[in-house]
């Protein structure tokens, strides 16, 4: 029996686009993202609604993906989230920025890795991240393990960097 | 057993082994240092990329609307949250004592009625354990409270009483108002977090002073707050606290502290008798509240808005001192 639209959205839409949001960075296209495939759930009630849910919003991000213009707008969205020229200390960092560095950090992740761990972020257990991204229930361990390695050394190498060249 | 590989110390620490395959991943980390420590790194790691991720917050936008195959109708967001969330609980069949979540408090609050109707969806089902020996004195008191707690925000009256969990709506719409009147005192900014002692009414009047003179006969302690003593999670959820140390934490509890096993404290807090464990998670913070009464520990876990209800089962079922 699958649960009323309304409810579903009522449960599920907040943490679709905060997840979306995360994923690519731009507020307005999780929103319509999130639009998109609640729409489409209206079409095909899902039986098993959050891997649904979650497994056609990523698939929408990863089909718009493709497109050179979204490219284009997510570079814009990085400068508008850097902060203005000048002096940080190197010790502080403004929100912009940390916010900047997290989304690069993300970025160094593959695909997979990226999605399985913005998901667990979402709450979902591994049963869940298995069936909305086809994985083997056995490998979402390893795949949340390296995925959080990387995020963490990709996030400190960046400050290295940024550290050595100031 | 060979050494655990990381997808295991993972597995673990996001509490998703079976139990049946527990014991002997325990046995071998019991013999192994190295597994131990690798175990300690991987946690840490764990928590270093929660806080990245966390870093992207949300920003603010307008209320959604939900997409319908006809003409688009607006749907008030508050409505719906809480049309799902009292579905959530009446399907949960929570215990009346434990009530339902309240939304994370500000320490700016001047009244909690005040604050309900500012939060822009309602509360979701704080799924507590049936205390071990429940009076009925306090569990009768509790369950008339109950459709009143479930009735958080602005809801419209005949669904509240269509969907409250026991009948009496009567009586606790009562409470409600007079709630109202003393309870803007119990959010007070830093200093002294709890409220003062309620004053034990010779000839309690109102519905307030009776049901403060009853949990006072059921358990023998001094009435601390001035609210009629709700559900923990009700107090859990609007006092103020102070910062605090395990050491200190462990002496309010008289000696054990539960955790949930698996996770990451963020910080301790105290408010008077009661000591909060406040984790992180990705829809804001989880509260694990914990106050000893008649000498055994009495917890519960109050998740912020959105958190999912089956996540939250499997984290109750995690605690452990």
């Amino acid at each position: 029996m699958t649960a009323p639209l309304a409810e579903l959205f009522a449960e599920y839409h907040e943490s679709l686009v905060r997840m979306l949001y995360r994923r690519t960075g731009d507020r307005d296209r999780a929103e319509e993202i999130a639009q998109e495939t609640f729409a489409r759930a209206v079409a095909a009630p899902p039986r098993n609604p959050r891997p649904w849910l979650f497994a056609v919003a990523l698939n929408l991000v990863r089909e718009e993906g493709r497109k050179a213009v979204r490219q284009e707008r997510r570079l814009v969205l990085y400068r508008a989230e850097q902060p203005e020229a000048a002096e940080a200390a190197d010790e502080t960092m403004d929100r912009g920025e940390r916010i900047a560095r997290v989304r690069e950090a993300l970025d160094a992740l593959s695909e997979r890795d990226r999605e399985a761990l913005l998901l667990k972020a979402e709450g979902f257990s591994y049963d869940e991240i298995a069936a909305t991204l086809g994985l083997a229930r056995g490998a979402v361990g390893t795949t949340l393990s390296r995925a959080r390695r990387k995020l963490v050394l990709a996030y400190r190498a960046e400050e290295d960097t940024k550290h050595a060249a100031s | 057993m060979p050494h655990l590989d990381e997808g295991t110390l993972h597995a673990l620490l996001d509490g998703e082994i079976p139990s049946a395959e527990l014991a002997p991943i325990q046995a071998h980390l019991g013999g192994c240092a190295d597994c131990r420590a690798r175990l300690t790194e991987e946690q840490d790691l764990l928590a270093e990329s929660d806080r990245l991720i966390e870093v992207l917050e949300l920003p603010e936008a307008a209320p959604a609307v939900m997409p319908v195959r006809k003409a688009p109708r607006r749907v008030w967001p508050t409505r719906l949250a809480w049309a799902a969330t009292v579905v959530l609980a009446a399907g949960l069949g929570y215990s009346a004592r434990g009530g339902p979540l309240e939304p994370a408090p500000t320490p700016s609050r001047d009244s909690v009625v005040e604050a309900r109707a500012d939060e822009p969806a309602a509360s979701e089902p704080a799924v507590s354990p049936a205390p071990p020996a429940p009076d009925p004195v306090s569990q009768s008191r509790d369950q008339a409270l109950a459709p009143k707690l479930g009735a958080a925000a602005p809801p419209p009256a005949d669904a509240r009483r269509g969907k409250a969990a026991t009948g009496n709506a009567a009586p606790a719409e009562e409470k409600a108002e007079l709630r109202a009147a003393p309870v803007d005192t119990a959010a007070r900014p830093p200093a002294p977090p709890v409220a003062q002692p309620q004053s034990p009414p010779a000839a309690p009047t109102s519905a307030v002073g009776r049901v403060g003179a009853l949990r006072q006969e059921a358990t023998g302690t001094r009435l601390r707050e001035v609210a009629p003593a709700g559900a923990l999670a009700d107090r859990a959820a609007f006092a103020v606290a102070q910062p605090a140390t395990l050491p200190e934490a462990m002496r309010v509890l008289g000696g054990s502290l539960r955790l949930i096993d698996g996770m990451i404290p963020e910080r301790l807090e105290i408010l008077g008798d009661m000591v909060r464990v406040v984790y992180r998670t990705g829809f804001g913070e989880l509260l694990l509240a914990q106050e000893l009464q008649d000498r055994v520990v009495r917890f519960n876990l109050i998740a912020p808005r959105g958190f999912p209800a089956d996540s939250l089962e499997r984290l109750r079922g995690r605690v452990r001192e």
